[in-house]
């Protein structure tokens, strides 16, 4: 019952950590690269505002450990050096692949709560 | 950054340190909260956590192979330079105050060094991981005068000990002092190398 009783910021928060991952690469798939601060940014507008930043830059390098983004420091222009993050062709292989998986899961959960919804 | 954003910074680089991250993978974390907290103007807890858990987060997402232990390499470096440390001093004090009498390495004294050797290393382990985490000269200086200090005064005690009369070694006063020196000389060259594990930023 931890679901039902979970504030609607805690649950989000779970349903992010499965996700998560997939939203960054698609996002870097959008526009080929980005950084830290405007991914935050992407992520709320796109309805996702709960993600932190000692969430996502983690979440970047594990990517990156893996492959599937590349990372580049640059100096910014009389502000602090930002760390640009682009999607590699592992990376889009991956987003592809996962990507279709999550959508199905995604589908089917949804009809599974609208249905009960309509019920 | 404000002092409030420097405590935070330390506390963030030792919290790392302690889970065997890399003066370089270092560098990177801080780099990259520098550079959010630069551009956004935000609290560093509100948008990173407190210190001890954004580094727990940064050590799981880097995976298993970087735990809160330290590496053996690490392990063996300190317990080597403790090792020359001690017997670096030891056969120094006695050089000095033999007083023209030969010097006698006895069964007591590798006796009483190991047993030194162990306590020491356990409680330098983790002085010298912090010093490594840091990037002060003086800093540097005052620790291992103070760890030298330490086994001086260890040292001398364990001349209370009795049976101390087992002969293993016996050297001429100068000779005692000159390897004294050299262990002393090789312990100083071994705590550099560790200390090459400095904190490195992207931009250096």
């Amino acid at each position: 019952m931890v679901l039902v009783r979970a504030e609607p910021r805690g649950r989000r928060t779970q349903w992010l950590r499965g996700v998560l991952d997939l939203a960054v690469l698609a996002l870097l798939a959008e526009t080929g690269e980005d950084y830290g601060y405007t991914l935050l940014q992407r992520l709320a507008k796109a309805g996702l505002p709960d993600v932190q930043a000692g969430t996502l830059y983690p979440l970047l390098n594990r990517l990156a450990a893996d492959g599937l983004v590349r990372a580049e420091w640059r100096a910014g222009a009389g502000g602090p050096g930002r760390k640009f993050f682009a999607l590699t062709d592992e990376g889009r292989t991956a987003l592809t692949e996962r990507g279709a998986e999550w959508t199905d899961f995604a589908r089917n959960a949804v009809a599974l709560v609208e249905r009960g919804m309509r019920a | 950054m404000t002092d409030v954003d420097g405590k935070y910074r330390e506390e963030l680089i030792l919290a790392l340190r302690r889970h065997g991250l890399s003066g370089r993978q270092v560098g990177e974390v801080v780099a990259e909260v520098e550079a959010h907290l630069g551009e956004t103007g935000a609290d560093p807890v509100d948008a990173f956590g407190a210190p001890r858990d954004y580094a727990a987060q940064v050590a799981a997402q880097l995976g298993p192979g970087r735990g809160s232990r330290p590496a053996p390499a690490d392990v063996g470096a300190v317990l080597a330079a403790c090792a020359l440390a001690l017997a670096g001093t030891s056969l120094l004090i006695d050089g000095l105050t033999a007083g023209g009498q030969a010097v006698t390495v006895t069964a007591a004294d590798v006796a009483s060094l190991l047993v030194l050797l162990t306590v020491l290393t356990a409680g330098a382990f983790g002085l010298v991981r912090v010093v490594a985490a840091t990037t002060s000269r003086a800093v540097l200086a005052a620790v291992v005068a103070g760890v030298v200090l330490a086994q001086i005064g260890a040292i001398l005690l364990t001349r209370l000990l009795p049976g101390d009369d087992v002969g293993l070694v016996t050297l001429p006063p100068w000779a005692g002092i000159t390897l004294g020196a050299a262990l002393l000389v090789a312990m100083a060259a071994l705590l550099g190398l560790i200390r090459r594990d400095r904190i490195t930023g992207p931009w250096d």
